[in-house]
Parts: C-alpha cells; sequence; structure tokens
C-alpha cells in the first residue's frame, strides 16, 4: 500500500517535471527563434533553409543597417525612452496624489470624488469621442498625445487608497500633533511609506508605455519623428497600407524574404523588456494581487 | 474648565469648514488630476451621447450636425455588420475564456506540487516572460513561424505537406489569434492561483499525506478546494468583461481583408469604419450600446463574485 503510494507521488511527479519542461521550451522557443534569425546573414538564411535556428556565422550586419544607416529606429527608441520616463513619472504622481487625496476619511466631498473616480473606471466615452477630444485640445501630432490622455491611471487610484487607508493613524496623529502640515505629511511620511507600492505599480505602468503602439497610430498621423519603436515595428509587419517611408521601411516591405532585418527589430523592441525584467520579478505577486482584487 | 474649553474647540475644528481649510494644500494638488478626470473621461462621455444622436458630417461638426435622435441605434440593431461584429466580439471572448481558463488553474497546480524549488522558481521566471512583450513583439513572432515561408510551413514541407496560408484565411486566424493570446498570458494568469495556493494550511497536506493520500486525492480534496474562490472570482470577471475581452489591439495586428469576417469585432470596426471613415455618429452610437451593456455586466458579475466567492473588485 505505502510503496504504491510513493509510486503514484513519483509518476505524478514526473508528470509534471515533463508538463513544465515543455511549456518552458514553448515559452523560450520563439525568442531563441528571433534572436538567431536576428544575427543571421541573409545569404545564411536562404542558403539552409528556414528550419535553420542558430547560426554558423552570427553578424551584427542587421543591427548596424537599422541602427546606422538612417536614424528612424534610434528616434523611434528616443521616444520610446522618453514616454516611457514622462508618462510613468506624470501617471505615478497624479495617480498617487489622487489615491491619497481619496484615502482621508474626513475629507469634506470625498464620497463624491470616489463616485466620480468609480464612474470613470465603469464607464468610458470610447475610442471615437476620446479621438476628437484630444484633437480639439489640439494635442494631435504632439508628444503629450501619448501621456496626457492617460495621465491618471484610476485603478491604481484605488490601490493607492486602499494602501494609505491601511496605513496605521497613530503615524498621522503624531504628525499632527508636531505640527506637520498636510503637504509635508505627504511629502515626508505618505509618499516615502508607500515606496513599495509606488516601485510595483511603476513598473507595471511603465511596461505598458513601453509596449504601446496604438494610441501613437490613431493620436499622431502624420508627425512620423514622433513614432515610438513599437509603432515603427508594428508598420513593418503590418500588410496595412503606410503613408510613411523610410528608406529601410521601403527597403524590407519590397524585399520581404529579408526576414533577419525583421528580426533585428524585434529584437530592439524585445531586449529592454528583458534587461529590467529581473527587477520585475520582485512586483509580480503584489501586482497582480493588487490589479485583481481591490477593497 | 479648561477641559470644557479643549471639548469646545474639538467641536469647532470638525465643521466641514475647518476641516476643507485643513486639506487646502492637498486640494489644490488634486486640482490637475480631476481636470484630468473631467477633461479626458467624462468629456468624452459626454461627446459620445451627443454623437450619438447626430447624423455627423464633415461641415456640420460636432454641433452643427443635424440630430436625429435614435435612428443611429435603429440603424445599428437593424445592420448585418452590427450583428457580424457584435457576434465576433462575443465568440472571440468566450474562445478565449474557454482555451484559457482552464489550463492556468492545472499549470499553477503543477508548480505548487513541485517536489524541486530551483526548478520552480527558473521555470515561473520563464514561463512570466511572454507576458511582457508588447502585441506588436507577438505578431512578429507569429508572423516568422507562421508566414509562407515560416519555420511551420517549412516543418509541415519536410514532412511532405504543402504550405498553408497561415496567416491570409478565415479558416486558421482564430486558432493562431486565440493560441498566441494563450501563448502570452498561460504563466502569467498562475500568479493569482498561486498566491491562493501558498495561503492553504500546510497541515492540511500533513494530514493528506499521513492518511495515505496520494496526489490525485490531494488535489481533489486540498488543493483545488483551497482555491474555488479565486476560481469563481476570476469566472466571474472574466464573463463580465465579455464586451472588451475580444482584444483589439491584437486583432487589429492579426487580422486583414482576407478574414474580417470571422476578426472584425466592435473595437476593429470602431477603428476601421468609424474613425477611418468618419462615421462618428455610428461609432458613438456603438461606443454607447458596448459602456452601457459593459457596465451592467460587469455590475452583474460583481455582485456574483461576492456572492459566491466572497470576493469582488469592491
Amino acid at each position: 500500500m505505502k510503496k504504491r503510494q510513493i509510486n503514484t507521488e513519483k509518476v505524478y511527479q514526473a508528470v509534471i517535471a515533463a508538463v513544465v519542461a515543455i511549456l518552458v521550451l514553448v515559452s523560450l522557443f520563439p525568442l531563441i527563434y528571433v534572436a538567431g534569425l536576428s544575427f543571421t546573414s541573409q545569404q545564411e538564411y536562404m542558403s539552409r533553409g528556414n528550419l535553420m535556428v542558430i547560426p554558423y556565422r552570427p553578424t551584427l550586419e542587421g543591427y548596424k543597417r537599422i541602427l546606422f544607416r538612417d536614424d528612424t529606429y534610434l528616434k523611434g527608441l528616443l521616444v520610446s525612452l522618453l514616454r516611457t520616463g514622462i508618462g510613468t513619472a506624470v501617471t505615478l504622481v497624479c495617480t498617487l496624489i489622487m489615491g491619497y487625496l481619496l484615502s482621508k476619511e474626513d475629507l469634506p466631498g470625498r464620497r463624491g470624488m470616489l463616485f466620480a473616480v468609480m464612474v470613470t473606471v465603469l464607464y468610458n466615452g470610447g475610442m471615437i469621442p476620446t479621438f476628437l477630444t484630444v484633437k480639439g485640445l489640439g494635442l494631435l501630432d504632439t508628444f503629450w498625445a501619448m501621456i496626457l490622455p492617460g495621465m491618471v491611471d484610476t485603478w491604481s487610484v484605488l490601490v493607492f487608497k486602499q494602501f494609505f487607508s491601511g496605513l496605521p493613524k497613530e503615524v498621522i496623529e503624531s504628525a499632527e500633533i508636531d505640527g506637520c502640515g498636510e503637504l509635508r505629511m505627504l511629502v515626508q511620511i505618505a509618499v516615502p511609506l508607500s515606496t513599495a507600492v509606488m516601485a510595483a505599480l511603476g513598473l507595471f505602468m511603465a511596461v505598458g508605455q513601453w509596449n504601446a503602439w496604438f494610441d501613437a497610430l490613431i493620436y499622431l498621423q502624420k508627425n512620423t519623428d514622433l513614432y515610438p519603436l513599437q509603432l515603427l515595428l508594428r508598420n513593418v509587419f503590418a500588410n496595412a497600407n503606410m503613408g510613411y517611408n523610410s528608406s529601410i521601411q521601403v527597403d524590407m516591405m519590397k524585399n520581404q524574404t529579408d526576414t533577419s532585418l525583421r528580426m533585428v527589430v524585434t529584437m530592439i523592441g524585445t531586449v529592454p523588456i528583458l534587461c529590467v525584467y529581473p527587477f520585475l520579478q520582485k512586483y509580480f505577486t503584489s501586482g497582480v494581487y493588487m490589479g485583481a482584487v481591490k477593497g | 474648565m479648561g477641559e470644557m474649553k479643549a471639548l469646545v474647540q474639538g467641536k469647532k475644528k470638525n465643521t466641514v469648514l475647518h476641516r476643507m481649510k485643513k486639506y487646502r494644500i492637498l486640494y489644490l494638488l488634486a486640482i490637475i488630476p480631476f481636470a484630468y478626470l473631467i477633461v479626458f473621461r467624462y468629456w468624452p462621455i459626454f461627446l459620445q451621447f451627443v454623437l450619438a444622436t447626430k447624423n455627423y458630417t464633415i461641415k456640420g461638426g460636432i454641433w452643427g450636425s443635424e440630430f436625429i435622435g435614435l435612428d443611429n441605434f435603429a440603424q445599428l440593431f437593424h445592420s448585418r455588420e452590427f450583428k457580424k461584429i457584435l457576434f465576433n466580439t462575443v465568440r472571440i471572448s468566450l474562445l478565449r475564456l474557454v482555451c484559457g481558463f482552464v489550463p492556468p488553474i492545472i499549470l499553477s497546480v503543477m508548480l505548487f506540487d513541485m517536489n524541486s524549488a530551483v526548478f520552480r522558481k527558473i521555470s515561473q521566471s520563464i514561463l512570466y516572460i511572454p507576458h511582457f512583450f508588447s502585441w506588436v513583439i507577438v505578431y512578429a513572432i507569429a508572423q516568422v513561424l507562421f508566414q509562407n515561408t515560416g519555420y511551420i510551413n517549412s516543418f509541415l514541407n519536410l514532412l511532405g505537406i504543402e504550405s498553408k496560408q497561415f496567416l491570409m484565411s478565415e479558416r486558421y486566424f482564430l486558432p493562431i489569434l486565440i493560441g498566441s493570446g494563450v501563448w502570452k498570458s498561460l504563466g502569467w494568469s498562475t500568479i493569482l492561483y498561486l498566491a491562493a495556493l501558498t495561503n492553504i494550511n500546510t497541515e492540511l497536506f500533513e494530514a493528506a499525506r499521513l492518511d495515505g493520500a496520494g496526489p490525485i486525492q490531494r488535489i481533489r480534496y486540498i488543493t483545488l478546494p483551497g482555491i474555488v474562490p479565486i476560481i469563481v472570482f476570476s469566472l466571474m470577471m472574466n464573463l463580465g468583461s465579455i464586451l472588451s475581452a475580444a482584444g483589439t489591439e491584437q486583432i487589429l495586428l492579426f487580422y486583414n481583408p482576407t478574414n474580417y469576417e470571422v476578426s472584425d469585432v466592435i473595437g476593429t470596426w470602431l477603428y476601421r469604419q468609424g474613425l477611418g471613415k468618419m462615421k462618428y455618429g455610428l461609432g458613438a452610437a456603438v461606443s454607447v450600446f458596448e459602456s452601457s451593456v459593459g457596465l451592467v455586466l460587469v455590475l452583474i458579475s460583481n455582485k456574483l463574485a461576492n456572492k459566491f466567492a466572497g470576493l469582488g473588485i469592491w
């Protein structure tokens, strides 16, 4: 009896190991394939066929062509970095202020403000009215069209509110007795106490900013100089007609077989995420939990 | 006497006016975020209702165009196209739910039961990575694997099977869309379940071991019951977002005219027809429908989640 038990447990462990190993491979393979092709010369790719994964003679030719033949992608990289930095900072500050305000239980008008936030969580104006608002403000084709429409993350407002409400009352009361004003209380007590929440929410916001392309697609119609990397990448792959022609992109469109160049662009869009990934890991569980179950 | 004075003062300090004065700096700081809410959140909602009742023309603009009451809605509910995009939206959301709901539960139980902590940690780190890629990257990967001269077709050729037009067909659109979605989210979706699993009392597992329960009994009587609330909660939330979970961003990348019949959803229609062809009035009517039904569904599902799982989003 005892022996059979141990055996089923062993079989079970073996099954788990096999299934998980396969899933890990499936998660990893496309990345390795993309990376491999990005270092492959077009000649080698053509001669070896499409089943190759690791190049015999790796080359940086593709990277040189994409990054240095004209400045399209370098500019895109810069825009992406700027929107990630500025967008995350602005959103984080505004979101924190709102959450902090709503955590003050004796604040006159608190319930009304909370309701105003909840409404926007539950109901949104939709693509066209939002577009017309951005247009009406004269923000089309400007950098701020990628920042302002998402300036407050209303979901995260509720997370901050929850966090600040949970702070021990004694901390605030003793600060009040010490004659600490509301501004100092926010800057010197609340903000330092919330660094973990800020880091978790901020990192996820930053990933969202880095990965965003749709807002740029609709709000930046003519100003191709402001295209973030993800939109440039999308234009390389989309079958959609593009009123846009950088010399390299025309090159790639004409020469659909130039897979390795396309993979170089993919790598440039992927590697920065992989670089911050280790720092993100610490916040996974708390981030997801805050995102899913609030209040 | 002194006590009385303090009491009176204490009372005075609690008036609304006094509290407003106390928080004046915070009100001042909150002007910008609240202005944002009004301009970028409430104004579009208002515009949505205005536009939905208008026969929008470029010449008339938002305010000058003719008021037509509920004609846009009447036109929508009679149009074959609206039925199609509504059907596709719900179908794709449901397919995502059917294909993507159970695998993370199984995977999280497996990860939780894994004996080797090192192997588990490494696997988790790798399995979570795809979640952080943009849909553009996911499409790039799908394209290089499924294009006519791609990896999959080359492999098929090797087996003597002819190349298939994976990316330009109605037939393969849904499997590739849903499959790549599951690929991206599978690992990540386990996090919530794993967090719930670690909250199960370890004494239960110990007792089960002493009672001679095997892995199957253990899963059936301890592990799964331990995460039922979270399972019910996520099921409810998924059902509540049935109109918004089709994944406009992903579909905009993956679809093309060869498969509009199965791939066109509310969001992609709004982009292509509403925004692209300036059907603002009709588009706003679609948004009113989408947002209102979505609101009702979320409210219902949250209520049900509270009732059946004791968990809600508020």
